[in-house]
């Protein structure tokens, strides 16, 4: 996959805020899917649905234990998005200085 | 992941020396913006801002001769606490990658603004919709971004 594609998916996979949860509560320490599903008010088959989206777009991983899948954080996952709000931030930390300064001059000047 | 509950967006605070009224028509105007908007040594070779709600934004850049562009479309426009605009830059890896930056303004002690800038990935299934009109999509940046302090 090419880099913007693999963003595409990060974005829409974290764009939703169960899935947003299911990482959190993932952080915790490997699940299943029905532990998972057991605070949510969702349906195992929804549960599963968002864990799908969240596979593909390569933010956790599926491991086949016995006849148990047990789900893990993928972290790596999360790095190129970040890196996309890392290189964001520090713009516009620059700009709303550099607004601060103008700004810090007019006042000097009036 | 960073930002806790929203992992999409890069958030910006900053207090600065001057009320809303004047910040948010630093904004808007495109001569004093090419004072700030570019990091050095990059800088711009030409703003064009068209603020009003569907109208555009350029700037052109050159970054120690490489030329860039960023465009974008106003997205909503409240004098003087917010504006949101649409974000494209040129050279980012995906040069069609949509994102919106949203900027809300506080009054904060005396004559001064707590400037909160927002810069968000237009979310996949936002982004399917701008055809249908810029005022609809404003309303769920809106929903979806809600101003928190």
């Amino acid at each position: 996959m090419v880099e913007d594609e693999v963003l595409d998916r990060t974005y829409a996979a974290l764009a939703d805020p169960t899935r947003r949860a299911l990482l959190v509560a993932l952080r915790v320490g490997d699940a299943r899917i029905s532990d998972l599903a057991r605070p949510l008010p969702m349906s195992f088959a929804g549960v599963s649905r968002h864990v799908g989206v969240l596979e593909a777009a390569g933010l956790i991983r599926r491991e086949v234990r016995g006849r148990e899948h047990w789900l893990s954080v993928q972290p790596d996952g999360l790095r190129l998005a970040e890196a996309w709000i890392g290189e964001q931030t520090a713009f516009w930390s620059g700009r709303a200085d550099a607004l601060a300064a103008r700004l810090a001059r007019r006042n000097r000047r009036r | 992941m960073t930002g806790g509950a929203e992992p999409t967006t890069a958030v910006v605070r900053r207090v600065l020396p001057a009320p809303p009224d004047v910040v948010y028509d630093e904004w808007l105007d495109a001569e004093g913006m090419a004072e700030w908007m570019c990091p050095r040594p990059a800088r711009p070779t030409k703003i064009e801002l068209d603020p009003r709600v569907g109208g555009r934004l350029r700037i052109d850049i050159d970054d120690e001769g490489f030329a860039l562009q960023v465009t974008g479309t106003y997205l909503d426009l409240r004098r003087p606490h917010q504006l949101s605009f649409t974000w494209k830059c040129s050279a980012w890896p995906e040069p069609d990658l949509e994102s919106v930056v949203t900027v809300v303004l506080r009054p904060h002690g005396d004559d001064q603004t707590l400037m909160t800038i927002r810069h968000s990935l237009l979310p996949p299934e936002v982004a399917g919709r701008q055809r249908q009109g810029w005022g609809r999509v404003a309303r769920q940046l809106d929903d979806r971004m809600p101003t928190r302090m």
